[in-house]
């Protein structure tokens, strides 16, 4: 389930790069970046639709440090302020999945409308 | 966290976008800070027309944005200058202390696009009066 959830996300949403191992990793769990947008401000958003996530982020709880951990894996500083993690648990359904890849696109691309990091990009031709 | 109101320009951000072939523009904060805010403006008369704005960052920067573009249309650019990042703040009907830079940020980037309006028409820029200049960087915790 967490697989189809990533392959999902990855397929879905351009400029999106897993963080760490794409196996080697708990079993519900992964961490995404999503280039020219901020953690916190998909968070607001995926909470409003119900959907519970973290950022290892910019923003969370206190702190504005990005994720030290991400850092440490090379992530650039810019990259690592767009980064959400999602965990599945066992309460969680194949509906669920569906859900979150309907709502997380529309999420992501609302954001980037707004960036002027996004606008860069795509003048920049990449 | 947040008040209504901030979730409200949040979710319903008012000016999004930008001007074609606007007369001030101003760039503030670094995408390694999580936060940049691009502000555009249409003047005429010495009056603001229209504002517009393009942010990168969390939820505080994109309201403070909404609120601050609303906040300078129709003023004049004295008045526009007068725009404090306290009155952006209250506007939204406050702001979490952690967050009182995204406010900050509003206000350098209507600045920094009426002295980009100043310079383009022959006129002396305008100088930072407040105190908030240099406090990005610490308020946010990012060291450049």
């Amino acid at each position: 389930m967490r697989d189809r959830l990533l392959k999902g996300v990855l397929e879905k949403i351009p400029y999106a790069r897993l963080n760490g191992h794409p196996t080697e990793r708990l079993a519900g769990n992964f961490n995404v970046s999503f280039e020219f947008i901020e953690g916190e401000s998909i968070l607001l958003w995926l909470d409003d639709e119900g959907i519970c996530a973290s950022t290892g982020s910019a923003c969370t709880s206190g702190s504005l440090e990005p994720s030290h951990v991400l850092l440490a894996t090379g992530l650039p500083v810019e990259i690592s302020h767009g980064s959400l993690r999602l965990t599945l648990g066992d309460a969680n359904t194949e509906e669920d999945v569906d859900f979150v890849l309907e709502v997380l696109p529309k999420v992501v691309s609302r954001l980037r409308d707004m960036s002027p990091l996004y606008q860069k990009a795509k003048e920049g031709g990449s | 966290m947040y008040s209504e109101t901030v979730m409200d320009h949040f979710k319903n951000p008012r000016n999004v976008g930008e001007i074609e072939n606007p007369d001030g523009v101003g760039e503030v904060g670094n995408p390694v800070c999580g936060d940049i805010m691009k502000i555009f403006l249409k003047i005429e008369n010495n009056i603001v027309i229209d504002a517009k704005f393009k942010t990168f960052g969390c939820g505080a920067a994109i309201a403070s944005s909404s609120m601050a573009t609303e906040l300078v249309r129709g003023k004049t650019l004295e008045d526009a200058w007068q725009l404090s990042n306290k009155a952006v703040a209250e506007a939204l009907d406050g702001l979490p202390p952690i967050k009182m830079h995204c406010s900050v940020l509003a206000e350098e980037g209507i600045h920094k696009a009426i002295n980009d309006y100043r310079v383009k028409h022959g006129l002396p820029p305008w100088e930072e009066t407040s105190s908030h200049s240099h406090e990005h960087g610490e308020e946010s915790g990012c060291q450049l």
